[in-house]
């Protein structure tokens, strides 16, 4: 698993790689933190990303939790089908934006 | 936790300390037995080191004193005839002696004493003497009233010899001041008889040179009468002799050297000197001269670096022992903490355990629940990957309802089991209140979402099922969708909705599907499919729904106890990664009433 954070164009954008499980989540959560407290737009890039598990929704529902109230938008970008099956199921493409 | 003192612990301490001791004592003794056998061995070799190093000084010493005293007994020796035949006129004796002293550097003056009155010209006492002035010789005639040698020991021992004779030394009182010793030899007219004495005196300033006095060994010269002829107190020289000694000394040095030195023999002793034990090597030295010499070394001054060694070795040992206490306490305090972290261990261990017990207890675990009603049978299982997990189900029967719900809290451990149990007592709570499952969903989700600080949120599945009609209304917030199996298999329909504690006030919706007789719903949590083998392959919803289409007809406890074995089989050897939980509900019988 392999968190890269990024700025670009008045975005923060956090691209992740490999699987993020229960297993790494905790590393993976305090890698996020710059992202909870920049006052941002986030996306969230999964297009390298293979699986979530709930512990890794947990982080993304964080991360809209800290933005929404200060009026930033969270985008996740997402290729993988079974990923999208993920995020469907869960409600997820009711509480982010979504992009392909 | 409050750190007890408890009387185990306070045993267990004691038993450390002692044990520490214990070592240490062992430790301290054995460095003592090591460092005194050392000692021992040390002492010994410095002991013989010593003696060997008097022996050789002896033998040194009294080769060097036994060259000068060989030199003057040969020159007079080999010309005693000649002194015979020059003694016939008393003036003709001067050229001979002249030329002895002319030859023998040694000799600082030599003279014949003859008996009284032997030349008549000469009157009673004549002693023709020739002795060294500067680089000349002067002749001269001693002999008178006021030095009258007839009483002189030399003279009188001289002439009672058989032969050469060395004198007591004595002070030059008349010349140098210097320290001289005079070697004797009777001279014989032609009938044979004895007539006169021939004397030389030799030297002996040279001694002091010969015998250096270091501080740790003393050296000693005694006259044949044990008279001190060199010792380290200069002023002693030649005023004192043995006997002397002895009786004014407390010390066994003088009375024992006293005896060897008269009786001429060799050896070597333990003694006091000045109070401090010493030890003492002697020697007859000088060949016919008649003295002895002895070393003294003083035991504190030849062990004194042995001492120092010891002193350091002790040094060391102590900082050793200090250095090794220390060690020990900070491993004992090592062993202690470790203790006291396996104690914290163990009770959370056993916490843990009664958490697990009362989750467990929150759980339907009576199967048959309902013995009396036939119209749905229900079998359910929950295997957490610890030792308390997030997963939850559970089910009632109200009004000709069958209420179930199935769900997972994200997360795992300690915070997800207390989530869950609010969770399920939630269900409960609002189930009593209203028996819709999209009502009973809102209701839940807002009151989790209130109280959600940590973002733990909670995917379940909430059905009713109508035993009377066989429909099932059911809302899913964010679970993964049950399986229907009855002569085929299909995925429930999902709604896409929000996991509860997300938004509190998210509109959940609901669906509905009818269910047929002798179909079973098979709920589960996604450590079904998720399970993995060794290598990270997932379980997944393929391999699940091809099980599933092998049980159709399997009764709910058949059809769990079967996927549990298979997705054992699956994971063969790997640790549980998350909870599993499988609840299988079939609807047997339309209730009539």
């Amino acid at each position: 698993m392999k968190t890269t954070i990024k700025e670009q164009n008045d975005e923060i954008v956090v691209f992740f790689e490999g699987r993020l499980d229960t297993a790494v989540s905790p590393q993976t959560e305090k890698e996020i933190q710059p992202v909870l407290t920049a006052d941002k737009d986030v996306v969230l890039n999964c297009e390298n990303l293979e699986y979530i598990s709930s512990s890794g929704l947990r982080i993304f529902l964080g991360i809209l939790k800290e933005a929404k109230p200060r009026g930033h938008k969270v985008t996740i970008i997402c290729t993988n089908q079974n990923l999208l099956k993920i995020f469907t199921v869960t409600g997820f493409t009711n509480l982010f934006e979504f992009r392909s | 936790m409050k750190k007890t003192d408890n009387p185990i612990n306070k045993a267990w301490r004691k038993l450390q300390t002692r044990g520490g001791v214990l070592m240490l004592l062992t430790a301290a003794i054995l460095m003592q037995v090591g460092s005194a056998v050392q000692y021992y061995f040390a002492r010994n070799g410095i002991r013989n080191e010593v003696r060997q190093r008097a022996v050789s000084e002896l033998q040194v010493k009294n080769l060097e004193i036994q060259k000068v005293v060989s030199r003057v007994e040969t020159a007079v020796d080999n010309l005693h005839w000649a002194l015979e035949r020059s003694i016939v006129h008393p003036d003709s004796v001067y050229p001979i002696l002249r030329r002895i002293i002319a030859n023998n550097p040694d000799m600082t003056g030599c003279a014949i004493a003859f008996l009284p009155d032997y030349f008549p010209s000469k009157g009673y006492w004549y002693e023709p003497y020739v002795f060294r002035d500067g680089e000349s010789l002067v002749d001269k005639q001693i002999g008178s009233a006021e030095h009258n040698y007839l009483e002189m020991s030399w003279f009188v021992d001289g002439l009672a010899a058989e032969g050469g004779l060395w004198t007591e030394p004595y002070i030059d009182s008349a010349g140098s001041e210097g320290m001289v010793c005079t070697y004797t030899i009777p001279l014989r007219d032609a009938s044979g008889r004895i007539v006169a004495v021939f004397g030389s005196d030799v030297s002996l300033d040279w001694l002091g040179d010969l015998f250096e006095q270091k501080a740790d060994v003393q050296t000693y010269l005694f006259s044949h009468a044990g008279r001190l002829m060199v010792c380290p107190d200069s002023s002693m020289v030649m005023r004192v002799t043995l006997e002397e000694a002895a009786k004014h000394y407390n010390d066994t040095m003088a009375t024992q050297l006293k005896r060897a030195v008269l009786e001429g023999r060799q050896g070597s002793a333990e003694v006091k000197y000045g109070g401090e034990k010493s030890y003492i090597y002697y020697s007859p030295v000088g060949g016919n001269t008649g003295w002895s010499m002895s070393l003294l070394f003083p035991d504190k001054e030849i062990y004194k670096g042995l001492h120092r060694v010891s002193e350091l070795l002790l040094l060391t040992m102590l900082l050793g022992l200090l250095l090794l206490a220390f060690i020990m306490w900070r491993t004992f305090r090592g062993i202690r903490k470790l203790g006291e972290v396996n104690a914290e261990k163990e009770r959370i261990g056993s916490e843990l355990k009664i958490a697990r017990d009362i989750q467990q207890g929150m759980l339907p675990k009576t199967f048959p629940p309902y013995p009396d009603c036939d119209e749905v049978a229900i079998y359910g299982s929950l295997v957490p990957a610890k030792e308390v997990g997030g997963d939850l189900y559970d089910f009632q029967i109200q009004n000709g309802h069958l209420l179930f719900c199935l769900g997972d809290v994200s997360g795992k451990g300690v915070p997800a089991s207390l989530m869950m149990a609010v969770t399920r007592s939630l269900f409960r709570t609002v189930c009593n209140r209203t028996s819709s499952p999209e009502e009973i969903m809102n209701q839940m989700n807002s009151a989790m979402s209130e109280m959600n600080e940590n973002s733990i949120f909670v995917t379940l599945f909430v059905g009713n099922l109508d035993l009377k009609t066989g429909m099932l209304s059911y809302s899913n917030a964010a679970h993964c969708p049950p399986v229907l199996v009855n002569k085929t298999i299909a995925t429930l329909q999902m709604d896409s909705n929000i996991p509860l504690g997300v938004m509190a006030d998210w509109m959940y919706t609901r669906q509905e599907i009818h269910v047929g007789l002798d179909s079973t719903l098979f709920l589960y949590t996604d450590g079904l499919t998720e399970a993995e083998n060794s290598s990270h392959g997932q379980f997944g919803e393929e391999r699940m729904l091809a099980e599933l289409e092998k049980l159709t007809t399997a009764t709910p406890r058949n059809l769990i106890d079967h996927m549990s074995e298979v997705i054992q089989a699956f994971e063969s050897g790997v640790e549980q990664s998350d909870d599993l939980t499988m609840l299988a509900i079939r609807y047997t019988k339309a209730s009539q009433k």
